[in-house]
C-alpha cells in the first residue's frame, strides 16, 4: 500500500444517456495522482477533462449519468460510493475549483459566511473560530484588508479576487487533492500568470496534490509535474512534462503542440489541427484521432489502439504507429518544424 | 439609495396621475356613448328632465371636463362639498366620489370593504406562498418522483378548475352536503376580525382555501421550474462540491436564489388582488372590494365604480414599489449598484 498513489484513476467512464444516444464524455480513462504532485489534465473543450474533474468528487448527478470504473482517493473507493461519504469527502479531503469564479459563488451570501460555511461543515466549530480561519484564508490568498473584504458579496470583487477567493474556500479545510477546472480561463490575461502562481506556491505549503484541468499547453509547461492528454473521452498520452515537451509520442499532442501562437514569428502561420473531434455519441471505432491524423494506417480505422509505453515507463500514448517510427517522424518532421 | 428611492415615489405618482385621468375619461365617455344624461348615473332611472337638468348644475356636469376632472382630482386632497342648500354633503379629505345612491361617500364604503378583501387575500397568501413555495422546491429536488408528478397534475388541475365551480362545490359540500362535511351549516359569512378573532378566522377558512387553490397551482409551477434552473448554476455544483448536505444545497443555496423572484411575483399578485376578489367575494357573499365594484357596476353607480378603479390603481402601484423596496433589500446587487 506504500506505493499507492493519493489518487487512481482506472477505466473511468462517464455516460450520458441522451435522447440522441449515449454521450461518452469519459471513456475507458486511467491516471494517478501522487501526494504533492501537480498533474495538469489537457485537451479541446469537450475532450471530457472537466467531466472526469467533476467525476473524482462524484459530482454527476446519478439519475443522468453512468459512471463506471474505478476512483480510488487514499484507498477509498469513489465510483458508486454512498452521498453520504462522498459528502465527507468533499471539501475536506477533495477540493475544487472551477472556471468561472462569479457564476460559482453564490450571489447572495457574502465571500465570508460562503467560506465559513465551508468549514464549518467539515470542522465542529464556533462561528467565531470559522469567522478568523475565513479572514485567515482570505489574508492567505492575497485578499486586502481581509476582515473588510469579509462583509463583501462576490459582484464587489474583481474577477481575479474572486477566484482568490475560490481557492481559499477551497483550500480552507486544508484538502489532500485540489481539483483546478480551468482556474484561469475566464481571468484577465494579466491576472492568470498570478491565479497559477497562487494555486502553486498554497500547494506547496499545504502540500495539496492538485489536478489542473487546463487547454492551454503553455499553462502545463509551467506549472505541472505530469501530463494527461486527453482527446475525445480518452487519454491519448501521458508523461512527466519535460518528457511530454522535449518527446511527445502521439500525433494529437504534436498538433496540440504545433498549434500554439507564437509572439516571435519563427514559425510560419499557426497549424491548427484540421477537421473536427468527433462526435462523443458517434465514436470512430479505431482510434478516436484517426479522421484527423496525418500518419493514420491500415489497422488505425478499426481497431482502437491501447495505451502502451512508449519511450520509458512513465511515458504512455495511445497509437499504432511503432515507437520508433513515431520517435523518427517527432524528430525530423514536427519538431523542427515547431 | 435615497435618490432611487425618491425616483421611484415619483415615478408611482405619476402612474397613479395616468392611471386617474384614465379612469375619469372613461366615465366621461360613458354617458355619451349610451346617450343617457349623466345625472340618470348619481340619482335613478325615474329623474324627470328637469330634475336630471337642476342635478347636473348642482354637481356641474354642465361644466367643462377638465374642470371637472379638477375639482374631482382636487377632492381626493382636499375633501369638496357636494350639491348645496339642504341635500349639501361635505365628503372629508380622500374624497373619491359620492354614491346619491346609497348616500355614502366612496371613500367610506372602500373603508369598509377593504378590510374584508384584505382579510381574504393576506390569508389566501399564506397559504399559496407556503404551499406553493414547499411543493415546488420538493418537486424540483424529486424530479421524476410521485411527489413532483402527483403535483404535476394537482396544479394542472388548479389551474384548469375555475374558482366558481371550485368555490361553488365547496360551499355546497360545507353548508349543504353530506352531514360529515357539513361544517358550516349556519352558512359562511364574513365576522370582522375586531369582533370575533376565531370565527373570523374559521368563516374565512373555506374563502383561504377556494382563492389559494388555483394561485398555489401557478406557484408550485413556478417555484419548481425555477428551482430547477438555479440547481444547474454553478453555484450549486460549488455548493455540493464543498462538501454540504443535499438538504442545505437546496434548502439553502437553492432557495435563496428563488426568493426574490418569489417576492416579486407575491407583491405584484397581492397588489392586484387586494383591489378586489370578485368571483370570490360574489360567491362568498362577502362584502369585500371586489364586491363593491360588482355592485357598482351593476347598478351603474358612477362615482363607485370610479372610486373603486382609481384605489385598485393605487393597490398595484404602491405593490410596485414595495416589491422593487423587497428586491433591493433581497438582492445584494441591486442594493449596491441603486
Amino acid at each position: 500500500m506504500a506505493d499507492e498513489p493519493l489518487l487512481r484513476v482506472r477505466d473511468l467512464s462517464v455516460h450520458f444517456p441522451t435522447p440522441d444516444g449515449l454521450v461518452r464524455s469519459v471513456d475507458g480513462l486511467s491516471f494517478d495522482v501522487r501526494a504533492g504532485e501537480i498533474l495538469g489534465v489537457v485537451g479541446e473543450s469537450g475532450s471530457g477533462k472537466s467531466v472526469a474533474g467533476k467525476a473524482i468528487l462524484g459530482l454527476h448527478e446519478p439519475g443522468q449519468s453512468v459512471t463506471t470504473g474505478e476512483i480510488r482517493y487514499a484507498g477509498r473507493q469513489v465510483v458508486g460510493a454512498a452521498e453520504e461519504e462522498l459528502r465527507q469527502l468533499r471539501g475536506s479531503e477533495i477540493a475544487m475549483i472551477f472556471q468561472d469564479p462569479l457564476s460559482s459563488l453564490h450571489p447572495y451570501f457574502t465571500i465570508g459566511d460562503q467560506l465559513s460555511e465551508a468549514y464549518r461543515v467539515h470542522n465542529r466549530v464556533s462561528r467565531k473560530a470559522a469567522r478568523a480561519r475565513a479572514v485567515e484564508m482570505l489574508t492567505l490568498v492575497g485578499i486586502p484588508a481581509a476582515a473588510r473584504s469579509y462583509g463583501a458579496y462576490p459582484h464587489e470583487f474583481s474577477g481575479g479576487m474572486r477566484q482568490r477567493a475560490m481557492i481559499a474556500m477551497a483550500l480552507i479545510c486544508d484538502p489532500g487533492l485540489l481539483i483546478a477546472d480551468e482556474p484561469t480561463t475566464a481571468l484577465d490575461v494579466t491576472v492568470q500568470a498570478q491565479i497559477l502562481q497562487l494555486i502553486w506556491d498554497l500547494s506547496q505549503e499545504f502540500g495539496s496534490a492538485v489536478v489542473l484541468i487546463t487547454h492551454d499547453l503553455g499553462v502545463v509547461a509551467e506549472t505541472c509535474d505530469r501530463v494527461v492528454v486527453m482527446y475525445a473521452g480518452r487519454c491519448l498520452e501521458q508523461a512527466d512534462v519535460v518528457d511530454l515537451f522535449e518527446r511527445p509520442m502521439s500525433p494529437y499532442t504534436w498538433g496540440l503542440l504545433g498549434s500554439i501562437p507564437r509572439i516571435d514569428e519563427t514559425r510560419g502561420d499557426l497549424a491548427p489541427i484540421a477537421g473536427q473531434p468527433p462526435s462523443l455519441i458517434d465514436l470512430p471505432p479505431g482510434c478516436s484521432f484517426e479522421p484527423r491524423c496525418g500518419f493514420a494506417f491500415g489497422s488505425c480505422t478499426s481497431e482502437r489502439p491501447e495505451l502502451s509505453a512508449a519511450g520509458s515507463e512513465d511515458h504512455l500514448a495511445r497509437c499504432h504507429l511503432p515507437v520508433p517510427d513515431r520517435q523518427e517522424i517527432w524528430r525530423t518532421q514536427i519538431a523542427p518544424a515547431l | 439609495m435615497i435618490r432611487y428611492a425618491a425616483n421611484r415615489v415619483l415615478g408611482a405618482l405619476g402612474v397613479l396621475l395616468v392611471a386617474s385621468v384614465v379612469t375619469f375619461s372613461i366615465f366621461q365617455l360613458l354617458p355619451r356613448v349610451t346617450k343617457v344624461d349623466m345625472a340618470f348615473y348619481y340619482t335613478g332611472r325615474n329623474t324627470s328632465p328637469a330634475q336630471a337638468a337642476a342635478v347636473s348644475e348642482r354637481f356641474g356636469f354642465d361644466k367643462p371636463v377638465w374642470e371637472q376632472y379638477w375639482t374631482w382630482l382636487s377632492g381626493i386632497v382636499t375633501g369638496r362639498d357636494l350639491g348645496d342648500g339642504v341635500s349639501a354633503v361635505h365628503c372629508a379629505a380622500p374624497c373619491l366620489g359620492y354614491s346619491f345612491r346609497q348616500n355614502r361617500s366612496v371613500t367610506e364604503m372602500l373603508v369598509q370593504a377593504f378590510p374584508v378583501t384584505l382579510s381574504i387575500v393576506i390569508g389566501a397568501a399564506v397559504l399559496w406562498l407556503a404551499g406553493g413555495v414547499a411543493a415546488g422546491v420538493i418537486a424540483a429536488a424529486r424530479r421524476g418522483s410521485w411527489f413532483d408528478r402527483g403535483s404535476t397534475v394537482i396544479s394542472l388541475l388548479g389551474v384548469s378548475i375555475p374558482e366558481f365551480f371550485s368555490g361553488m362545490l365547496l360551499i355546497y359540500a360545507l353548508t349543504a352536503g353530506p352531514s360529515w362535511l357539513r361544517w358550516y351549516s349556519g352558512g359562511i359569512t364574513y365576522v370582522p376580525f375586531t369582533q370575533d378573532p376565531v370565527r373570523w378566522a374559521v368563516n374565512l377558512l373555506p374563502v383561504w382555501f377556494c382563492l389559494a387553490f388555483l394561485i398555489t397551482a401557478v406557484y408550485t409551477r413556478w417555484t419548481r421550474a425555477a428551482m430547477l434552473e438555479t440547481m444547474s448554476e454553478d453555484f450549486i455544483t460549488t455548493a455540493k462540491a464543498k462538501g454540504l448536505r443535499r438538504r442545505t444545497v437546496v434548502g439553502k443555496h437553492g432557495l435563496r436564489a428563488v426568493i426574490p423572484t418569489v417576492v416579486t411575483l407575491a407583491g405584484l399578485d397581492l397588489g392586484a388582488l387586494l383591489g378586489g376578489v370578485i368571483i370570490v367575494e360574489y360567491l362568498f357573499s362577502f362584502p369585500g372590494l371586489g364586491r363593491l365594484a360588482y355592485d357598482g357596476i351593476s347598478t351603474k353607480d358612477l362615482p363607485v365604480i370610479m372610486g373603486t378603479t382609481l384605489f385598485a390603481a393605487f393597490l398595484i402601484v404602491v405593490a410596485n414599489v414595495v416589491v422593487d423596496a423587497c428586491y433591493a433589500i433581497l438582492d445584494p446587487r441591486v442594493r449596491h449598484g441603486g
